[in-house]
């Protein structure tokens, strides 16, 4: 039985070329490196402290766009202006604060009035 | 991991979009009513902040001319007028109701497209015009208290605006005649209140003036009439300016109490600034 296998082990048998042999293994050995990547175990710790720097980074960035277009946009010079002309001639005058524009309050005015003529 | 890796970058999503959509165009609205109290008021006036905060604050003058408040309870004869937080009152009704006084109908409201332009409602629609001429009604001159104009506009922040409120009423006044007699005339001088301003946003829910000006033309004093003392003389024009730089909160009334250096009654100005922000540009 012995004899027999070591007959079979010395008989030729065909091998893979090496260049595929190189695609097989080169490919193989590639795909782990990027699973190693991938799969890589992280702490969580520092996941998190990158995931939180990215944030801020983010942020800064995004404030800092925002400034830049402000900064860029023209300084507004624009005024709206509003006219109102106010015409009331049977009014008290709105600027006369003299006492010559001042009206009677409402209310009732009582006169008393003499039959001499008196007032 | 894998649920951290999609926690993170969700995070990092929210945090990119906020700032950008933050970056919205942003508008105040200034609401204005100009009221002419008649007669002698009197009561007390209260300031719920600090409207000076990283500005001078005014010196005695301007704060014997220009009162700014956010309470106020006041007599004028038998009527009362107050301001709380809630809106202002004449006589317990609300000065935002058309009832409340016989004379609002200056109603208006602006809005911007680019170039200044004022909206002046009219039968409840909005048409568009440069100026607004107010016709005081008949009822107007019962009241010691007047609504003289309301116009709403809306400006971008940083953008100025100027209000020029002028008066097309004659003067009244008498002048003795050589024959003894005393003869009515009427003079046609302009007066005008004017308000500058220029507002922008600041923090989350301030706006600050950077440029807050009142200018008033007014009849204060009379000239003296020889043997006579009612003060009925020909009028003294006077220009007087108030300039303030205040921050306010949004969307709260403040009252600007404005009292000419002589003579009686004041000037009220109701300001309620409020940011908003707008979906597409203003221009």
């Amino acid at each position: 039985m012995q004899d027999f296998e070591d007959r079979l082990r010395s008989l030729p048998m065909r091998e893979p070329s090496d260049e595929l042999r190189g695609r097989i293994f080169g490919e193989k050995t590639r795909q782990s490196a990027l699973r190693s990547i991938v799969y890589r175990r992280i702490p969580v710790a520092w996941a998190a402290a990158v995931s939180i720097a990215i944030g801020l980074v983010g942020f800064f960035i995004a404030s800092l766009r925002d400034t830049a277009i402000q900064q860029e946009s023209p300084i507004r010079t624009e005024t709206v202006n509003v006219q109102i002309i106010y015409q009331a001639p049977e009014t008290p005058h709105v600027f006369d604060f003299t006492e010559a524009a001042m009206d009677f309050l409402p209310g009732d005015v009582k006169v008393r009035v003499k039959s001499n003529g008196e007032v | 991991m894998k649920r951290l890796r999609i926690l993170s970058s969700l995070m990092l999503l929210v945090v990119l979009i906020s700032p950008i959509q933050a970056s919205g165009e942003e508008a105040i609205s200034i609401q204005l009513k100009l009221f002419r109290v008649m007669g002698t008021l009197s009561g007390d006036t209260s300031l719920d902040e600090d409207v000076w905060a990283g500005s001078e604050p005014p010196g005695a003058e301007l704060t014997k001319a220009l009162t700014i408040f956010t309470h106020g309870h006041f007599r004028l004869g038998e009527n009362v007028l107050e301001m709380k937080e809630n809106g202002w009152f004449w006589n317990g009704a609300s000065l935002e109701s058309d009832s409340s006084l016989n004379n609002i109908s200056s109603e208006s409201q602006l809005t911007l497209k680019g170039k200044p332009s004022v909206a002046v409602k009219d039968n409840g629609t909005f048409i568009s015009a440069e100026k607004i001429e107010h016709v005081a009604s008949e009822k107007e001159s019962e009241s010691p208290i007047r609504l003289i104009c309301a116009p709403n506009i809306l400006v971008q922040s940083g953008e100025a605006a100027d209000y020029h409120i002028v008066s097309k009423q004659e003067i009244e006044y008498f002048e003795q005649r050589e024959d003894g007699l005393f003869e009515l005339k009427k003079l046609q001088e302009p007066t005008w209140l004017e308000i500058e301003m220029q507002v922008e946003s600041e923090g989350q829910n301030k706006i600050r003036f950077s440029e807050l000006t009142f200018s008033l033309r007014s009849v204060e004093e009379r000239e003296p009439i020889p043997g006579v003392t009612l003060p009925v003389g020909r009028p003294i024009l006077q220009t007087r300016e108030y300039k303030v730089n205040i921050r306010v909160t949004s969307g709260k009334d403040y009252g600007f109490l404005l009292h000419p250096g002589h003579g009686q009654g004041v000037l009220i100005i109701r300001l309620r600034l409020t940011r908003i922000t707008l979906h597409t540009p203003l221009g």
